[in-house]
């Protein structure tokens, strides 16, 4: 599925700040949205996510706005964790914490009990699924937002810093789960400001400065272009930095 | 420069009620004269659990049993409390809440713990503007802390702190919603600092730059400790991530010339160990 | 300096000793239309200062409440015997309807009140002028935290809805659906709210807010004559429960 702006313009009201967006398009597989602190980043994101519909211009999945989804069409379609995990969970253990969505979107009774499963394993929480979600780790409590999006598996997914708090093993479970619905067709968004991890696992970039788009493309043309990865207020990959300090070639990027 | 500090926990363990496995076992360390120290593990390590008890915080506003013994230069963290967290500085995993949620300003809000302390307005005037420069913070001062994002609350919640120049510092992942540069400032502030410094962070990056010595946990043990030098050679397992350096040497083959087989953990070392490669 | 308003040039305990003043001469007065008439004065202040999206709110939410108040007295008091209007096969009934209003009457002074409090004192200076009147800050805090719970569940509320809205609630307009959809978005509600708290406690403890050095800082505005303010309005709240109780003994 494909994710399209045109024209984008939106402010919350008695705000200054705008974000505008003239021209994006989401297109199947894994993207990273990167920027500073305060970029617009989660802004663009809820925008993307049909969550703020106040806007001027246009967002159309597959040439259909956005707007006129049906609010269960677009939680069928589109899917997002956001930032803190402790915004959402009411259920007394996580595999009804994960079932419940399913639930919502009327899934068929024995179609859960397997999906719920295979979601649980894929994101380590088997151990973990009859205990109560407040109760697990903040990584834990990360990894099991991250599962209530999958459940469903939704054609888009957008994920706003889902790497913030988890622990080294969880990172690359899901830098690996990104990877893998991204072969399978799915169009991924990732919020993140960590260029080592974006330079290894992410194909595509959509670079936001002060509430623009100041680069959508390819990962490796950005990374390549110093005055714009300055202009992001990002730093380059610390293995781009040091080869650099000693003054050799920096290695390939892989992406 | 020399620290002079004494850190000791004496078989010290901590159960939080209700739950089956306790948070800490049998934790021992002795040590003196260390600086900034590194605190890493996975999740469920301990290492929330071990700020709080160095904060002073547990048992006696977190309910938890406590056992063994912990001292911290000369004080015990739980029995000289309000001795000992007058020259604690302490920034919690959840650095947002921690910020009084009732000043208007953020220039109030870094004032806060220095009218707590009876100074001065002329001195907090300008100590504020002092943390204010130092994190990053100046154009910001006159806006409402509810105002800010993420990462410069966190930078907020860490400056309120440090405004006083606490003599302890024991920060909880301080720098997990902050972007790189201002990860960078914080963790070149760190290095400057003269306090004593307990750090939980996922950046080993920053840490094997900056500390002198790492505490490794794994589910409420310690596992290993030393610098970040020996403790990475030592524990090589990718369960635990390490520095890019590290990773880099190890990939070239750039030893230390020192001991001709561990891979460096932080840029100095990095170029020592590139050279002698270079050389040979 | 910028001109003060009028309700600026009251101290926070005035205001907080008129709503008790208000609320409770709501309640000694049984007479509904000088209930209106306290209603009607109040709203008018409302209105004057500004702010008047979040009154709206908050006075759609009491009118509901009031109308649902009405239909349920209207129906079932026990004191029902005058019949006013008939609708299809429900009977309304005047001593229910009154009842309902009256009680409703009041209710809307004291949220009135109470919003007119919040709407025109900000936390600082509220903290300020009580620490300044020699309570200790912990105390102070103690009753700001229990004042400002509400803006803060707000903003939690607003965070938890999107998340919620994200997961695919708010589809269906039943009011059973609905009422099925509270527990979403009230149970992380509340823990967060709760969670919040105790760090924010925990963080307050930790930077010394209890310390017997912390000076009262100067306040936000001049006020005018406050101690007469207090002094009149005590004798006031005195006075109109004195009045409650001998009604009460009088019954």
């Amino acid at each position: 599925m494909q994710l399209k702006i045109h024209n984008l313009r939106f402010s919350y009201p008695q705000q200054q700040f705008t974000v505008k967006a003239d021209h994006l398009d989401l297109q199947p597989g894994l993207t990273a949205m990167i920027g500073e602190n305060g970029a617009g980043k989660s802004t663009l994101f809820k925008l993307l996510g049909g969550l703020v519909t106040t806007h001027q211009g246009k967002i159309t999945v597959d040439q259909q706005p956005l707007k006129d989804f049906l609010k269960t069409e677009r939680a069928r379609k589109i899917g997002l964790a956001f930032q803190d995990p402790d915004d959402q969970f009411f259920n007394s253990s996580v595999k009804k914490e994960v079932e419940w969505e399913l639930r919502q979107l009327k899934v068929p009774a024995k179609k859960q009990s397997e999906t719920v499963t295979a979601v649980l394993k894929e994101t380590n929480l088997s151990q973990q699924a009859q205990q109560n979600p407040y109760d697990l780790s903040l990584s834990d409590r990360k990894l099991l937002s991250i599962a209530t999006v999958l459940a469903p598996n939704p054609q888009i997914a957008l994920f706003d810093e889902p790497m913030i708090a988890l622990d080294w093993p969880s990172q690359q479970l899901v830098s690996h789960i990104f990877t893998k619905l991204a072969k399978r067709g799915h169009t991924i968004l990732v919020i993140s400001h960590n260029l080592d991890w974006v330079a290894q696992n992410v194909p595509q970039v959509i670079v936001m400065g002060r509430g623009k788009v100041i680069f959508a493309g390819k990962t490796r043309d950005f990374l390549h272009q110093p005055t714009l990865v300055k202009k992001s207020n990002l730093l380059l990959p610390k293995v781009t930095r040091l080869t650099m300090a000693l003054g050799i070639n920096p290695p390939q990027y892989r992406l | 420069m020399a620290f002079n500090s004494k850190i000791v926990f004496s078989h010290v363990s901590v159960s939080y009620p209700a739950a089956s496995q306790p948070a800490l076992k049998d934790f021992s360390i002795r040590l003196t004269n260390k600086h900034i120290i590194g605190i890493i593990g996975n999740s469920r390590a301990g290492k929330t659990t071990l700020c709080h008890l160095l904060a002073g915080t547990l048992p006696k506003m977190v309910d938890g049993e406590v056992s063994g013994h912990y001292q911290i230069n000369q004080w015990s963290p739980q029995q000289d409390w309000g001795v000992y967290n007058h020259q604690t500085g302490v920034v919690l995993q959840d650095a947002s809440s921690q910020l009084t949620s009732f000043t208007e300003t953020v220039a109030d809000e870094l004032a806060f713990n220095l009218i707590n302390r009876g100074i001065q307005s002329q001195q907090i005037k300008k100590k504020v503007r002092r943390v204010a420069q130092l994190f990053g913070l100046t154009n910001q001062l006159t806006l409402s802390p509810a105002a800010l994002s993420g990462g410069q609350k966190q930078r907020l919640a860490i400056a309120s702190v440090i405004v006083t120049d606490p003599a302890i510092l024991i920060m909880d992942d301080p720098t997990s919603q902050m972007d790189p540069r201002g990860r960078q400032i914080f963790f070149h502030w760190l290095q400057q600092t003269t306090a004593l410094v307990f750090i939980t962070s996922y950046e080993v990056d920053a840490l094997a730059e900056v500390a002198d010595e790492l505490w490794l946990m794994d589910k409420g043990q310690l596992v290993d400790h030393g610098t970040p030098f020996a403790v990475f050679n030592r524990f090589t397992s990718p369960r635990i991530k390490h520095p890019v350096c590290w990773q880099l040497a190890k990939k070239m083959g750039w030893v230390l010339p020192t001991d001709g087989q561990s891979y460096p953990v932080n840029y100095q070392q990095l170029e020592e160990a590139f050279h002698a490669a270079q050389d040979s | 300096m910028t001109t003060l308003t009028w309700f600026q040039r009251f101290d926070p305990v005035t205001k907080l000793l008129l709503i008790l003043c208000l609320g409770l001469a709501s309640f000694v007065i049984p007479t509904l239309t000088i209930n209106w008439l306290l209603v009607f004065i109040l709203f008018l202040l409302a209105i004057s200062i500004g702010k008047l999206s979040s009154l709206v709110k908050i006075l759609s939410f009491s009118l509901f409440f009031i109308a649902t108040m009405i239909i349920v007295q209207g129906l079932v008091n026990p004191g029902n015997h005058t019949l006013l209007w008939r609708i299809e096969i429900l009977n309304f009934y005047k001593e229910g309807v009154n009842y309902a209003l009256l009680l409703g009457s009041r209710l809307l002074t004291i949220v009135l009140t109470t919003f007119f409090f919040i709407a025109t004192t900000s936390v600082t200076e509220n903290a300020r002028y009580l620490e300044s009147q020699g309570i200790a800050f912990k105390k102070v805090y103690m009753f700001i935290s229990v004042c400002y719970i509400l803006p803060q569940m707000m903003a939690n509320l607003h965070q938890i809805k999107l998340a919620q809205r994200a997961r695919g609630i708010g589809q269906q307009k039943s009011w059973l659906y609905r009422f099925k959809m509270l527990f979403p978005i009230l149970v992380p509600l509340v823990v967060k709210t709760l969670d919040q708290a105790m760090t924010r406690a925990i963080a307050l403890q930790l930077r010394e807010y209890d310390n017997p050095q912390r000076q009262p800082q100067p306040l936000i505005h001049h006020y005018l004559l406050a101690r007469f303010n207090h002094y009149l309005l005590s004798i006031l709240i005195i006075m109109l429960g004195g009045m409650k109780v001998w009604l009460l003994i009088q019954k």
